[in-house]
């Protein structure tokens, strides 16, 4: 019998705390029960793309989320939907309302979720732990095309996308690709800062956990165009998941042949390893980071030099973090001008930001570049939960403070550097 | 070059310059703590920022590399704010317990000062650490004192190689620890010394002397230890030697020292010290020698004059009844060049023969006479910074470098670390250098000319030679090659017991890895076939045509610390200073015509052959000087038996000694500290060693000492010595002396006492006042024109384990002692760490003895003797070898060692004895 | 005494095979004490002794990075970790009144071992679950959203 409905339920750690487990075995009987079992698929699928209203469960193909859902919500939903084809329009997650400026649309306006978004795209839409749900939405393709680049073809449509990088101070990804693919060398590693170690800050965890391969696709892209054969995925020790998950994707691109010798009959030899973190707060600084992964203490090294000339074991070393990496295989897939076409023209691309605080609604979102402070509180956040704004703070504790003067500047690294505050990680 | 300006002054500096080496070059001086320029940087204690116009924030001046158009501020208000900051910072963890300091201000406080702080204002009134934390003997640890600047870690890791220093835990419950937390000596300390050298504040000091305050003076001297010929103060309070502190412009060592040096100087102090001449109570009563020969009788105090009246009396009869030749002058590698000098003088002038010689005889008489045959000249051939900045490969081999020659072993493990140098250590025992070596091969004891040959034999076979250079710079090469084929690598294999594919990596580890340099010493020449092993090893370096460039040669590793001074000095029997053959009718008429008188031209008789012909009743009378065969040569209880027979001996040394039992006068010497004069290291760098301290009690000069016996001699009449240029024995100083040296010494020409007290570096040859020296010998040439390719023939040593005596036993000495111990045994802190003789036996025939914990002595049993010692069951030696040292009398390993001597340089094998071992 | 020995000969025979699997090489030092923690809740000098000899690394250098990373101790830790979030997000909402809680109920100071090796107390940097703090982490279990009052409930757990 042909699956006709794919149930995936949310299963970050928040989800599981909210109880995603017993969910999924709610689901189990009650599929069972109407006899579904055959025809709808249940995933415990990963974070799926926002703790607002979490535990969330998204039906498809209608991709409707419902959020968020308790074990007593399941039978309810089960009958309704499933047997009877009705959504259920009250256990829906919350929807958004836009600002007319920003030309985006949020998953949980009913449409796909993944269609605009570009970090978040697979984010709570595939299975993570599957190659091939990745394959399946548009996964490896941006690799195959890079691969039929030059490596400074490559460079020059990263340089011209404009991508800054993610990590917080925002230097243009396509120049440090060039630094190190101009340092002349036997051996060159890149390496992925997946140490998001800034208190508040969890949106490397929800690409890590819920799209893995996006960050080995774009690694490889990278090693290509840099010249690099080897590389590290520096993921910090508390993100038992995101480590189990990014494993279980190295070995399945493995068995694609993603990742080994001569990949795609290309002369790219790739592979890479996951290094766990120890509990560091200072490794998510770069040199730090590296030290770290050559087995030592993790304390910054004195710059210059500086890693792209003299990385990891002494070797040219390109870092990026999760968010760049995840920006690079959308940028190849859809060209430098699509890129450009989000956000503003110092600072294209979209932006990942967690949401925490006396706010209305807490959460994940992605939105693009140049978006106001003001926007984000007022629309994604429901506005203050009491009393007015004072202030935010970017990027963690070593991000900035925000007073609210700068409530309506638009939030991109040019704007912000402008003002004397940093955007932060 | 890089153009730059600090403080409005512009500089050119190298592009690889960081902002402070730019600035110590124009003479600006930026305040560091953490930074010492031996170190590698680390850029932690903020006091070098300086501002860099243009650059986000104020940037670490010793990190920071230079670029073009850089303007750079080193002192301004705000800097001094910073640094005002990090100095209180600093201070507020910093407390001082109240004993006194080494130095009257460390770093610390001077720069406190400098930037107008009393540290006393700003510092912790609270002790975080217990003071005097760790047990070291040597090392006093204050960690309240500590700021956490790494120096010590760096200087432990970096200058020594050792890794003990360590930091633990992070942020603000960082501290310095030892190993894994615990003890400094169970972190493998080896009390070095470097990280309390390289302190900045005081948190580690020198423990012997703590709490002695500040030296009123110091005085710069070399080393009295190894042939490293290092380089230190020796800090000076009321007439006496407190401590001794690095001085960072030695030439050798810069700052770094080995335990022995840094630590090993009380001996100087010590109640045996000889202050008054000593003779026995039968020469001043006018009787004969008491019956029994193994007692000499009392010893009486008496007068310097009365005291060399007799030597002099007794040297002239024996000389004018027996003959010149039955009376021997065996001088020191201890003493000066100029004492030596004055030494082979006294023997050949005054007494007419050529029986000099000293104990260079059981060291490296093989190198000596191997290299000379081979190449010209038996000396180290590229100094040990050289070959450190610029080998590509080391072969150690017989060279256990890092207990023996601890400063350059520093060096090797430097090379190692920093230069990646490809080391391959040739060893029968897993001698700690084998730590940081790619290869070890551990050939049996007395095999190293199959081994060696074997290495040349695939070098030929696969083409690696250098074939221009042989061509070009040798000879003899057909009938090398000749004896070469006899040493195929199978053949070989089972010699040495070393694998042939081992033969074959190590030949691709020297080959690819060129230049190579090869060190030896004792492993090498202490064998009955010693000057062949030399060979062996010339010859090696001759077909890879390494000889006369930076970074190769071969590199004998002498033992005293003016072993090469006495033999340059011509205390041997078969050559005048500089190595002029006495056989030589030129060199002859030469020193006859500057002594005034007539000279022998026959080969004197060695130590080792002096000695034992006691018996024959060849030898009637020795002058000693510094000496101690009674522990030092090779089956002492024959030695011993030949000195009792001795009818007349003369010792002059700073200790009675195990030798003073069979001597008749004792001359008080005087040590290092009391000295002034020249040691020659092994680098053939010829050094001043100056007088800190005034003699002790009637103690004299020992080259006075020698000076008015000759004189007494001289008087006494009985051999023609007429005015000459230098027939004289008045010298005003040690440096006339020197000057005399110099005038009749072609490779001393040029060396002085001045040119040296002006700081000048000269390694021999030397010619002339106006010649730099000698750094790399053979440049283009070798010292005999071409290098003599001499076929090596491996023998098996005269003595190999059979069933009665089934084990093998190799000797040496160990870090913390010093040959026949008379010094190192007088330093109760070295006592502390290694306080009797230990015979080193692999867990394997440990277990087949039966030593266990309550059953750990072993009794020792070889054809000429026994001892009994602790056994230290160790994986560094292997199966069927044990290993011992001679540095105490009461299990003295010679007196199982056989005085089985190398034909050509009469070197004693005290490699390889057959022994066997019980457990008691 | 023999029971001593035995447990080290089998500690040995662990560590031992830890390095095997993981690696013996400088980068390989982090995950193999990260092993060796999980595995005997801390690293002995034993453990220490025995990785320098496996890896050829300085003692100190071990200890020196063991120390170094808070998931690793050289100290012996109770049966069950507690680690709190003590970043930020996590004290806005309530986390300092939760930890004093926390710290009354097992009398211990962070870093602390309980005298009956139940409990060890230590604070983490953020765990990343922000939207639910304050966070407890019992071992592998977490607790978000805690208040105080839940504090002794969460612990009566591991009875």
């Amino acid at each position: 019998m042909t699956v006709r409905s794919m149930i995936l339920i949310s299963n970050d750690p928040e989800s599981r705390i909210r109880g995603s487990e017993k969910l999924f075995s709610e689901f189990q009987q009650q599929l069972a029960h109407y006899d579904l079992a055959d025809e709808v698929s249940l995933t415990l699928a990963t974070d799926l793309g926002s703790s607002y209203a979490s535990p969330l469960v998204i039906v498809y193909p209608e991709a409707v989320i419902y959020g968020p859902i308790t074990v007593a919500d399941v039978p309810y939903i089960v009958k309704e939907h499933l047997y009877k084809g009705r959504i259920v329009d009250e256990k829906r997650a919350p929807v958004h309302e836009l600002s007319g400026k920003v030309a985006w649309l949020s998953a949980r306006e009913g449409t796909l979720p993944a269609e605009n978004r570009v970090v978040l795209k697979n984010v709570g839409v595939i299975d993570a732990e599957d190659i091939e749900d990745y394959i399946a939405n548009e996964g490896y393709q941006a690799l195959g095309m890079a691969l039929e680049m030059s490596p400074d073809e490559l460079i020059d449509l990263i340089k011209a996308s404009g991508l800054l990088g993610r990590g917080g101070a925002g230097f243009p990804a396509g120049l440090k690709w060039s630094f190190v693919k101009n340092t002349d060398s036997d051996k060159k590693y890149v390496i992925c800062n997946a140490d998001e170690s800034e208190p508040g800050t969890f949106k490397d965890r929800v690409v890590l956990e819920g799209d893995p391969h996006a960050i080995l696709e774009a690694m490889l892209i990278s090693a290509y165009a840099v010249g690099a054969d080897e590389g590290y995925i520096y993921i910090r020790g508390e993100y038992q998941l995101a480590i189990e998950r990014m494993e279980t994707a190295i070995q399945q691109a493995e068995q694609y042949g993603f990742l080994g010798e001569n990949i795609f009959g290309s002369e790219l030899s790739f592979k890479v390893h996951v290094h766990a973190g120890a509990g560091a707060y200072i490794c998510g600084e770069e040199t730090a980071l590296i030290e770290s992964i050559e087995g030592k203490r993790g304390e910054p090294r004195n710059r210059p030099p500086y890693p792209t000339t003299f990385g990891l074991w002494g070797k040219p070393t390109l870092i990026n973090n999760v968010e760049t990496f995840a920006n690079i295989p959308p940028i190849i897939r859809n060209g430098s001008d699509w890129y450009r076409s989000l956000g503003t023209a110092s600072s294209p691309g979209t932006k990942v930001y967690t949401i925490l605080g006396n706010v209305n609604v807490t959460e994940l979102i992605e939105v693009p570049m140049g978006i106001t402070l003001r926007e984000v509180i007022t629309i994604y956040a429901k506005g203050m939960k009491s009393g007015s704004f004072k202030m935010a703070q970017t990027g963690g504790s070593s991000g900035s403070i925000i007073p609210a003067s700068l409530q309506d500047t638009p939030m991109d690294f040019d704007s912000y550097n402008k003002t004397g505050v940093s955007l932060g990680s | 070059m890089t153009k730059l300006t600090i403080n409005g002054i512009e500089i050119e500096a190298e592009s690889n310059w960081t902002i402070l080496k730019a600035a110590e070059h124009a003479d600006i001086t930026i305040p560091t703590l953490c930074y010492h320029k031996d170190l590698s940087p680390t850029g932690a204690c903020r006091m070098c920022l300086v501002s860099v116009k243009g650059a986000k924030g104020l940037v670490t001046a010793c990190t920071t590399p230079v670029s073009e158009g850089m303007e750079i501020q080193t002192e301004n208000e705000a800097l001094t704010s910073s640094r005002q900051s990090v100095l209180k910072l600093l201070l507020s963890v910093y407390h001082d317990k109240g004993y006194k300091p080494d130095e009257t201000d460390n770093e610390l406080f001077q720069w406190a000062r400098h930037y107008g702080l009393d540290p006393y204002a700003f510092m912790s009134s609270k002790a975080r650490y217990e003071v005097d934390s760790d047990p070291n003997p040597f090392i006093f640890v204050d960690m309240n004192k500590c700021i956490l600047c790494t120096r010590c870690v760096r200087a432990c890791s970096e200058i020594q190689g050792r890794f003990v220093w360590g930091v633990s835990e992070r942020g603000f419950d960082s501290r310095i620890v030892a190993g894994m937390d615990e003890d400094m000596l169970d972190a493998r300390c080896e009390s070095c010394g470097a990280c309390v050298a390289y302190c900045p504040t005081g948190a580690l000091s020198l423990k012997p002397t703590i709490n002695i305050g500040p030296a009123e003076k110091k005085v710069t001297t070399t080393c009295n230890y190894c042939g490293v010929g290092c380089q230190f103060d020796l800090n000076v309070i009321d007439d006496k030697v407190v401590r001794v502190t690095s001085n960072p412009a030695a030439p050798a060592n810069g700052m770094h020292l080995c335990v022995k040096g840094r630590f090993g100087f009380s001996f100087v102090h010590h109640s045996d010290r000889l202050t008054k001449p000593l003779v026995r109570e039968y020469l001043l009563k006018g009787e004969a020698r008491p019956a029994n020969k193994a007692d000499r009788g009392n010893w009486v105090e008496t007068s310097w004059d009365t005291a060399l009246d007799i030597v002099a009396d007794k040297l002239v009869a024996a000389r004018d009844t027996f003959g010149p030749d039955s009376v021997g002058v065996l001088s020191s590698a201890k003493c000066t060049n100029e004492e030596n000098y004055l030494m082979n003088k006294f023997g050949r002038q005054v007494i007419g023969t050529n029986n000099v010689d000293h104990c260079a005889r059981l060291c490296h008489s093989s190198t000596v006479a191997g290299l000379a045959t081979a190449l010209g000249s038996g000396a180290m051939t590229n100094p040990m910074n050289d070959i450190y900045e610029n080998a590509n490969s080391i072969l150690v081999i017989g060279s256990n470098t890092t207990e023996q020659h601890p400063v350059f072993g520093a060096k090797m493990r430097q090379a190692v670390l920093n230069r990646n140098v490809q080391l391959v250590v040739a060893d029968p025992r897993r001698i700690e250098l084998c730590e940081f070596a790619v290869m070890h091969i551990q050939q049996k004891p007395g095999t190293d000319i199959a081994l060696i040959n074997g290495l040349v034999n695939i070098i030929l076979e696969k083409g690696y030679e250098d074939k221009s250079f042989i061509e070009e710079r040798t000879e003899n090469f057909d009938d090398f090659v000749e004896n070469i084929k006899k040493y195929p690598p199978e053949k070989v294999s089972q010699i040495t017991g070393v694998p042939v594919s081992q033969l074959y990596q190590a030949v691709e580890i020297m080959v690819k890895n060129a230049p190579l340099a090869v060190f030896w010493a004792m492993g090498i020449t202490q064998h009955t076939v010693g000057v062949h092993n030399v060979f062996a090893l010339a010859d090696l370096q001759m077909v890879l045509g390494n000889f006369g460039i930076p970074g190769s040669g071969v590199n004998p590793l002498r033992g005293q610390n003016n072993v090469q001074g006495a033999c340059d000095m011509g205390c041997l029997v078969n050559v005048y200073p500089g190595y002029q053959a006495v056989t030589v009718e030129a060199a002859q008429q030469k020193f006859e015509a500057a002594w005034g008188t007539t000279l022998s031209n026959k080969v004197g008789r060695t130590v080792t052959e002096l000695i034992p012909d006691v018996i024959e009743g060849k030898t009637k009378a020795l002058y000693i000087l510094g000496e101690n065969p009674a522990m030092t040569d090779p089956d002492s209880n024959h030695v011993r038996h030949c000195l009792e027979e001795l009818d007349f001996m003369v010792l002059q040394d700073i200790f009675p000694t195990e030798t003073s039992a069979y001597a008749d006068v004792l001359l008080p010497g005087v040590t290092f500290a009391e000295k002034t004069g020249t040691y020659t290291n092994t680098e053939r760098k010829v050094q001043m060693v100056r007088q800190a301290i005034s003699e002790r009690g009637d103690a004299r000069q020992d080259w006075e000492i020698t000076a008015v016996i000759a004189k007494k001699v001289i008087a006494r009449g009985g051999r023609e010595i007429n005015e000459a240029p230098y027939s004289s024995w008045d010298y005003a100083d040690s440096g006339e002396i020197m000057a005399e040296v110099a005038a009749l010494t072609p490779s001393y020409g040029g060396i002085s006492h001045q040119r040296l007290n002006a700081g000048e570096v000269l390694c021999w040859p030397c010619p002339d006042p106006t010649h730099p020296g000698t750094p790399i010998l053979h440049i283009g040439k070798f010292t005999r024109g071409k290098g003599n390719l001499i076929p090596a023939i491996h023998v098996d040593p005269s003595e190999l384990p059979d069933k009665d005596y089934p084990m093998m036993l190799t000797t040496g000495r160990v870090i913390y002692h010093w040959h026949s111990g008379e010094q190192t045994r007088r330093v109760k802190e070295l006592l502390e760490i290694y306080g009797e003789a230990l015979i080193e036996i692999s867990p394997e025939d440990a277990a087949v003895i039966g030593l266990n914990e309550e059953i750990n002595k072993v009794k020792v049993t070889s054809r000429r003797g026994e001892i009994i010692a602790h056994a230290w069951v160790t994986n560094r030696v292997p199966e069927g070898l044990i290993y011992g040292n001679f540095h105490f009398p009461e299990s003295n390993i010679n007196y199982l060692t056989k005085a089985a001597l190398d034909p050509i340089a009469k070197i004693p094998e005290y490699k390889v004895s057959a022994v066997k071992i019980v457990a008691v | 005494m023999v029971s001593d020995q035995i447990k080290e000969t089998e500690q040995l025979e662990d560590i031992r095979e830890i390095v095997e699997k993981i690696g013996s090489t400088r980068a390989d030092l982090i995950p193999v004490l990260q092993e060796i923690t999980n595995k005997f809740g801390y690293i002995s000098q034993l453990a220490i002794k025995e990785l320098s000899d496996l890896m050829s690394l300085p003692t100190k250098e071990i200890l020196s990075v063991a120390t170094f990373y808070r998931m690793l101790s050289t100290q012996p830790r109770g049966e069950h970790i507690i680690q709190f979030c003590e970043s930020a997000p996590c004290h806005v909402v309530g986390g300092r009144e939760v930890f004093s809680a926390l710290q009354d109920a097992l009398g211990l100071e962070p870093g602390q071992t309980s005298a009956d090796n139940k409990w060890t107390l230590l604070t983490t940097s953020c765990l990343g679950v922000c939207g639910i703090g304050p966070v407890i982490l019992v071992d592998t279990d977490m607790y978000g959203n805690v208040t105080s009052d839940q504090v002794k409930n969460i612990l009566s757990r591991y009875d």
